[in-house]
């Protein structure tokens, strides 16, 4: 069920607050197996027959969970339980993701066309297999005690986070799913839930869809683009990609929020970033956050304790040697990389995009490293609003190069193949010719309208204030990041006031009026 | 306080990991305090502190620490029960 459609906006979502109300006034357990349960018919709406595969994941991961912990106080070794239940995790994953599409590749350069008819993808795998993969993975290395079955279950399909994240932590959700509290409805968590909503709405109908059009059209004619074409697509699928996620994680954090319940921050203005390193604390911050504990850290952990143990050194002058900054810089930063590119989808386009951003890091990790410690900034620091005019530039300058740098990857990112994003890098470099693009009857040429489109949605992106800004006074989220402590150019704060209420409220109109054909997420396909 | 002894050494190692001797640690200092205390130095800084303490961290409390006062809660944590006789 999408969150921009009228089925759940006016059925599911209003059935899932009444009832949670009901069973508030009975007991915890009756809200905690009251939300479960709607979010499996939230998950069933769409394909029924999926439903076996999310519920069978959740089983399995639950009983090696108990296998684990009934072992930990005997000391009996456990590492292999974990090993055979992230292999089939993985397996399961790769068997939807990645099999069909694996083998068409190679059916194609024999033959020279697809000979699998693949299958579904179920809607949110990977998310909900990396959450439980994470909680296997610390509670066998003994951090807690296991959750009873029910509390499991919603952690684990909670709606607002079951299908594009964000991607949660165990010990971050379950503590207020146990707490004990009153658990009925409160008037000031709905408001700020329900505005948080239809922001992220007005970004997703209002904005991300009116930019897909253009997007979809330049990246199915990339051999035919001209310049102003290239980069009038590429530009609006940066502004697609990130108002239609950053919309989708604030309504997810909205929802939540509804019934009391804080999510962490997905996006933090991600497109303001003045380096590499800041742009990956800002944009799809749960999974940076993941893939930084159960792949980076682990790495590069072991690289470090290997070279102390061999009596080499770990410190800044060591990683500024070609061996060091090879050892524990590019390595770990190249794996983790690869391996989120590989995750965003089968293709060769994708490990592009993801080996693009590790060059990208190590660069940034080696202009850190020689410009010395001292000089480099505070992990969350880098915003446009610094002091002093030459600083101001400085920092405006450093926010475009690293946004080229993420547009660049963005073209494999959303290509169809490598061939066709090295077509379209040709035409943002100008070199397809006006006779090609004038025979192509699906050459895209964007507008006026679209030129307009686009220096509102950067004048947003830029200018404005996130969400969890516009919410700040009102503990939006479980963490403030750093870069949202400064404001932005244009500042405005949401109040529990009537003007805020009827604005919203035509936003909500108006969106509700553009859903009518109700577009997917691109996340959805990850 | 009676983690004095604790705090001094893990400021120690702190100005040895990011070359800066005008670090002054206290239970609410984060990364974001402290210039250079990305990805790549926390790494640095977590082995240093392995060696310095002769303890070792897992995967899972990596990534789960918020500041300095929980990080050295941590440590504390780790230092009692290595003490303890098994």
């Amino acid at each position: 069920m999408l969150f921009n459609s009228y089925p759940f906006l006016f059925c599911f979502l209003p059935i899932a607050l009444i009832g949670y109300q009901i069973a508030a006034h009975f007991h915890r357990r009756a809200v905690v197996i009251w939300l479960a349960l709607a979010s499996l018919g939230f998950y069933a709406y769409w394909k029924p027959e999926f439903l076996i595969v999310l519920g069978a994941s959740i089983v399995f991961n639950y009983a090696m969970a108990s296998l684990i912990s009934r072992r930990i106080p005997n000391k009996a070794p456990t590492e292999w339980l974990l090993t055979f239940a992230i292999a089939v995790d993985l397996g399961a994953l790769c068997f939807y993701k990645y099999l069909f599409p694996t083998l068409n590749f190679f059916a194609r350069h024999a033959t020279g066309h697809n000979r699998w008819e693949g299958v579904f993808l179920p809607l949110g795998i990977s998310f909900f297999t990396f959450t439980q993969i994470a909680y296997l993975v610390d509670l066998q290395e003994g951090g807690f005690e296991q959750h009873g079955f029910a509390d499991y279950m919603l952690f684990a399909t909670f709606f607002p986070h079951l299908i594009a994240g964000p991607i949660l932590h165990h010990a971050e959700i379950m503590p207020q799913f146990q707490e004990q509290r009153d658990y009925r409805l409160r008037a000031d968590d709905l408001a700020i839930g329900f505005s948080w909503f239809i922001m992220g709405l007005f970004k997703k109908v209002l904005l991300a869809d009116r930019f897909s059009g253009g997007a979809d059209a330049a990246f199915a004619a990339p051999h035919s683009l001209s310049f102003a074409a290239a980069w009038a697509g590429s530009l609006g699928y940066a502004l697609q990609l990130y108002f239609d996620f950053s919309g989708y994680s604030d309504m997810a954090l909205g929802l939540a929020r509804m019934f009391s319940i804080d999510f962490p921050l997905n996006f933090s203005s991600p497109y303001k970033a003045t380096n590499v390193i800041d742009f990956w604390q800002r944009w799809h911050m749960t999974l940076t956050r993941y893939i930084n504990m159960y792949i980076y850290n682990p790495v590069a952990v072991r690289i470090t304790r290997w070279r102390v143990a061999h009596g080499l050194k770990s410190s800044r002058k060591a990683m500024a040697t070609p061996i060091g900054f090879l050892a524990l810089i590019a390595t770990p930063t190249f794996i983790t990389l690869f391996l989120a590119g590989v995750w965003h989808g089968a293709g060769l386009q994708f490990i592009i995009f993801g080996l693009l951003h590790a060059v990208y890091l190590s660069i940034n990790h080696a202009w850190r490293l020689f410009r010395g410690p001292k000089n480099a900034p505070a992990m969350a620091s880098g915003t446009l609003s610094t002091r002093s005019p030459s600083s101001y530039i400085a920092s405006a300058g450093s926010c475009l190069l690293t946004f080229a740098a993420v547009l660049l990857a963005q073209v494999f990112f959303r290509a169809a193949g490598v061939r066709d994003a090295f077509a379209f890098l040709g035409g943002l470099l100008g070199r397809h010719s006006a006779a090609a693009v004038a025979v192509d009857p699906a050459a895209y040429h964007p507008g006026r309208g679209t030129l307009a489109m686009l220096v509102a949605g950067f004048l947003i992106v830029w200018c404005f204030p996130n969400t969890q800004q516009i919410l700040a006074k009102f503990k939006p989220a479980l963490e403030v990041t750093g870069a949202d402590r400064k404001p932005a150019l244009i500042n405005f704060q949401w109040r529990p006031t009537a003007a805020w209420g009827l604005a919203l409220g035509i936003v909500l109109f108006a969106a509700v009026i553009k859903m009518q054909d109700p577009s997917s997420f691109l996340y959805f396909q990850f | 306080m009676p983690n004095d002894r604790l705090y001094s050494q893990l400021t120690e190692v702190f100005r040895d990991v990011f070359d800066d001797d005008s670090i002054v640690l206290t239970p609410e200092t984060t990364a974001s305090d402290i210039a250079g205390w990305d990805s790549v130095a926390h790494v640095d800084l977590i082995v240093s502190i392995e060696t310095r303490m002769k303890i070792k961290f897992k995967t899972s409390e990596l990534g789960s620490l918020h500041n300095v006062g929980q990080l050295a809660g941590l440590i504390e944590y780790k230092l009692e029960s290595t003490k303890q006789p098994a």
